[in-house]
């Protein structure tokens, strides 16, 4: 027989101000069932607490509904309080008189009746509930990094400094991402290689972290603290045990004028190639698009110059297979190119670039050697104009958000061209100057004040070529929208930071959500910025939005630190409240049919095949098995299976019609 | 008939398959679902056009479990349930061999599974002028009327299952009218408990009715239930761009979801 307790709450006011809560008990100990049902001040505080955990022992209760607040704020508190006094916690349940009565009805008999109605359904869910036991499962204490970007490499180092193995897995020949591409950084203007280069050298020195570049995320299988992850390392048609970075092939390759792509195609590279000199590891590549003896069989220079025999044609893509605890996602962004723009030409104007060519033209290392030379013809622009906002917070172009690095990168280019060509004066349009962050608005103000940038508030329209000059023509919003026309000699377009190509098939592969611009979506905005809504999955860096170094970083570190939360556990523990197929007697076994469309209806793939085999191994049947450690209690599954054969602990079908029925049939 | 009879005949003298499903002269000149297990019997198939029974059926049963290979002779009704039916994981291509007709009655010969979808997207579905007449009348009629049509209709319904003793898609070992604990659909047939079972029968067929219009066939008291599923076939059909019994990869829509799926739906 069940012996119910109920516990009605006044949270202070909060519900006693609009429901009559003595009332409220009194009615409730008339339940079938109920044995005991009281009122209180604070049920959630100390005496409150004691108040439930006494009646348990001194009723003999079997189940407990409190009746107060949203499970949402106390379910924890008083499953505590239920496990304390002897209870299984899982027969404690919550009637939510606040948020769902008193905070949205005025003080009246039916408000009364509403909350009357609320303590019933969730006595006659209780009297249903099973005893759960919390679930355990082992932990992988090994952490997948994906995309060695800066974000990436300062997860990998604080993991593996905090003592776990770390694999990392960059899709380019080597780390660095978008940061090995800049020149100096806001706000300080450090050079941004001298800054990075340590970190990944650090990277591939550490013992605990295992680096594969030029390798992708293959399929990612499994649950939180438990993934299998398959790894498909590119052919880089080189045996990376015997290179030993000398470069005599890149410096032999004939086959020289192929677009650079680290330098965005302002300058040539050879056929097998290391990306840029600083590279991690320090490894060439053969871009077998490119390479003659791949196009034409004939060449091999490399392999005849290579001392330690070190160059592999034959070699195929390589798939492992590694087990991982969590995983972490650090695949960075992306730039709109200038192709983007019609209104600026489709990018067929040589001297229209976008930032990041920008900060090639600006880098000691780059094309020009640091200096700034426009792309056409070499000459140094001596009117410069840049466009913050180029695509960002514009619906029409269906980019509505800010890339909100743009209004301090652009600063900082004003600054170093001013810093580089002393007699030239640089041009912003830009919609509103955006710079929020340590030392940041003092650095625009910089650019203005010290190093004379002439900032023009407005949207520029069009940009074309007049006797080699590149008019572009804007509007000045603060002196009337007057029509402005500058005769530039090179244009920079601050374009749209975009979600890097394949950010989508990432997501797929991984079952993590994404927004409608393919940026990873995190799990609650303001309380788990760095959580997926997939258990054991974590993003860090501009993969999520735009970001800037400082933010990624941030975010990198929080995710380093939930990981290392997460693998200070051998065993992880996690809520019972998961779905379940029904066992019946053989010949049925279950009621499922194995129809299997759970399967792919689940968000989570938490759903496999189980086979039911009579004794001489012949199969009898297949069933839906859910993996307890990938469901997330969601239900989707409850709702398409026809023969009714899932149910989630704790909220069974029974449970959830019982308290439909005490509110119907009263 | 001839050619169906030299087929099934050789199939099982070379033991490729143990029994063929198929049709037999019954009482008061009708024909009857018959199980052939040895090629003197198949002397005894018939086929014309009074073989319209769904033998799909059949194949869920517990006479085909421990059969390695069952051949069914299959009008196009037929191999649409069997390509539906693998769809859902419940039959199996080695387990069976499709004698295909085709909606004229002319035999196809064997089909295996592949074939079969081909054969299927050929054959018109058997929808009368009358039918189509029939869910226009429907459709013209405003919500209410239309709801009240059905309560109507369904509160002769005696609750005999037989339209899902009939239907093949109705495979489930237990079916939610069977239910008790909790009771989702009141045993005894009134208006409303009525109105209950039906929509819980066409949501479950919605996007998975094979339009064979066996179950209106199987009712004692002549409901159209068949008609709500056609509608729900248009309407799959209208949303997703999907119909059942077409492929043995198909994705319900009622149980799939794309990323370009409609969500016009949530306000
Ligand atoms: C023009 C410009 C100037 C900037 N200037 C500054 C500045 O001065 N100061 C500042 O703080 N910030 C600046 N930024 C921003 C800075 O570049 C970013 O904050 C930073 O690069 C973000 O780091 P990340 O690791 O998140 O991403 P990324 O740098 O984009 O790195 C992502 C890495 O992941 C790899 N990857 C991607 N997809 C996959 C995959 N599927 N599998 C494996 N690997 C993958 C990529 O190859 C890359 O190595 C600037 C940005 C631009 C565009
Ligand atoms: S939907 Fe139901 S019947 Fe089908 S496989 Fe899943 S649990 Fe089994
Ligand atoms: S409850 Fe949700 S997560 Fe769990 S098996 Fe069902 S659909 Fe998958
Ligand atoms: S028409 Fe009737 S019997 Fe045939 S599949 Fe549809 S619901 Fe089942
Ligand atoms: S066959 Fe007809 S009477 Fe029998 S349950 Fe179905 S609809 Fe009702």
């Amino acid at each position: 027989m069940a012996r119910i307790g109920v516990f009605i709450c006044h949270c202070g006011e909060n519900i006693s101000a609009t429901v009559d809560c003595s009332k409220v008990a009194q009615v409730a100990a008339t339940f079938p069932g109920v044995v005991h049902s009281v009122d209180y001040k604070y049920m959630c505080s100390d005496p409150g607490q004691t108040l439930v955990g006494n009646a348990i022992k001194e009723h003999n209760l079997t189940g407990v509904v409190v009746s107060a607040c949203s499970p949402r704020m106390h379910e924890p508190t008083f499953r505590r309080a239920c496990a304390e006094a002897g209870l299984n916690p899982y027969q404690c349940e919550m009637a939510n008189l606040r948020e769902h009565c008193s905070w949205v009805h005025e003080r009246n008999e039916k408000t009364d009746d509403k909350a009357i109605d609320l303590v019933r359904m969730l006595v006659e869910k209780v009297k249903r509930n099973n005893s759960l036991q919390p679930i355990k499962v082992p932990v992988t204490k090994t952490a997948l990094v994906i995309g060695g970007g800066v974000a990436g490499i300062q997860a990998a180092l604080d993991i593996a400094n905090a003592g776990h193995k770390v694999i990392m897995v960059e899709r380019e020949p080597s780390i660095g991402g978008h940061m090995s591409q800049l020149s100096e950084t806001f706000p300080t203007l450090d050079c941004s290689q001298c800054i990075l280069t340590p970190r990944m050298v650090e990277v591939a020195q550490n013992p605990n972290i295992k680096l594969y570049t030029y390798a992708e995320i293959e399929s990612v299988e499994g649950f939180v603290g438990n993934f299998t992850v398959k790894i498909r390392k590119k052919a880089k048609s080189i045996d990376e045990s015997k290179c030993n970075g000398c470069g005599l092939c890149t410096t032999k390759c004939p086959n020289k004028k192929n677009p650079n792509e680290f330098e965005l195609g302002m300058a040539k590279r050879p056929a097998i190639y290391v990306p840029f000199p600083q590279a991690v590891p320090n490894i060439p590549v053969i871009d077998k698009t490119q390479c003659t003896y791949y196009k034409t069989g004939k060449c091999k220079i490399c392999e005849k110059v290579c001392q330690a025999n070190a160059i592999q044609f034959d070699q195929q893509d390589e798939i492992i297979e590694v087990p991982v605890g969590a995983i972490a996602i650090c695949t960075g962004f992306d730039i709109k190119k200038a192709d983007f723009f019609p209104e600026y030409g489709y990018g067929k104007h040589k001297d229209i670039i976008d930032g990041l060519q920008f900060e090639r033209l600006a880098s000691a290392s780059g094309p020009t050697a640091g200096e700034i030379r426009r792309p056409s013809d070499g000459q140094i622009p001596k009117k410069i104009v840049f466009v913050a906002c180029a695509g960002s917070r514009d619906p029409a172009k269906g980019i509505e958000y800010c890339s909100k690095i743009c209004c301090m990168y652009t600063a900082k280019h004003a600054i170093l061209y001013k810093h580089k060509v002393h007699d030239g004066t640089a041009y912003i349009f830009y919609m509103d100057i955006r710079a929020a962050g340590k030392n940041y608005d003092e650095f625009t103000r910089r650019a203005i004040e010290e190093d004379d940038a002439k900032y023009i508030r407005g949207r520029v329209s069009k940009i074309y070529e007049r006797d080699g000059k590149l008019i572009v023509v804007g509007a000045d919003t603060l002196m009337g929208a007057q029509t402005v026309e500058i005769e530039a000699d090179m244009v920079v377009l601050a374009t749209a930071g975009v979600a890097n190509q394949g950010a989508e098939k990432l997501a797929q592969i991984l079952h993590v959500s994404y927004d409608q611009h393919k940026f990873f979506s995190e799990a609650h905005p303001k309380l788990k910025p760095v959580e997926t809504n997939t258990a054991g999955i974590y993003l860090a860096g501009a993969c999520q939005s735009p970001k800037d170094i400082p933010e990624s970083v941030a975010a990198a570190s929080g995710v380093a630190g939930k990981i290392s939360c997460l693998f200070s556990n051998s065993e992880l523990t996690r809520e019972p409240l998961i779905a379940v197929v029904d066992r019946t007697a053989p010949p049925q076994y279950s009621s499922c049919t194995g129809c299997f469309m759970c399967q792919s209806v689940c968000p989570y793939n938490a759903i496999e095949r189980e086979e039911i085999n009579d004794r001489n191994g012949n199969l009898v049947k297949q069933l839906a098995f859910i993996n307890p450690g990938l469901c997330q209690g969601c239900g989707t599954c409850v709702a398409v299976c026809k023969s009714k054969s899932i149910d989630i602990e704790g909220y069974t079908n029974l449970q959830m019609y019982s308290e439909v029925d005490a509110l119907l049939n009263f | 008939m001839e050619e169906i009879k030299k087929i099934a005949k050789q199939l099982l003298s070379e033991n490729k398959i143990q029994m063929v499903i198929g049709f037999e002269k019954g009482t008061a000149n009708k024909v009857r679902p018959a199980f052939f297990k040895n090629a003197d019997d198949v002397e005894k198939l018939i086929y014309n056009d009074t073989c319209i029974h769904n033998l799909a059926l059949y194949l869920k049963k517990d006479i085909c479990h421990h059969i390695a290979n069952v051949g069914i002779i299959a009008n196009p009704n037929v191999v649409r349930s069997i390509i539906q039916l693998a769809s859902e994981n419940q039959v199996k291509e080695e387990k069976i061999t499709i004698i295909g007709i085709s909606y004229e009655g002319k035999c196809v010969g064997i089909l295996d599974f592949k074939a079969a979808e081909e054969f299927a997207k050929t054959q018109p579905k058997g929808l009368k002028p009358e039918d189509r007449a029939f869910i226009e009348k429907i459709q013209a009629m405003p919500l209410e009327e239309r709801f009240n049509y059905w309560v109507e209709t369904f509160s002769t319904c005696v609750k005999c299952y037989a339209c899902r003793a009939s239907c093949p898609m109705c495979y489930c070992g237990k079916c939610n009218v069977e239910t008790n604990n909790p009771q989702w659909i009141p045993v005894a047939s009134h208006k409303y408990g009525n109105m209950e079972w039906h929509i819980m029968r066409a949501m479950h067929l919605a996007g998975r009715c094979i339009n064979c219009g066996e179950c209106t066939r199987a009712c004692p008291v002549d409901i159209p239930l068949n008609m709500l599923s056609y509608m729900l076939t248009d309407f799959v059909m209208d949303e997703f761009h999907t119909e059942a019994g077409l492929s043995t990869t198909y994705a319900p829509a009622l149980s799939s979801y794309t990323n370009v799926d409609k969500e016009n739906f949530i306000k």
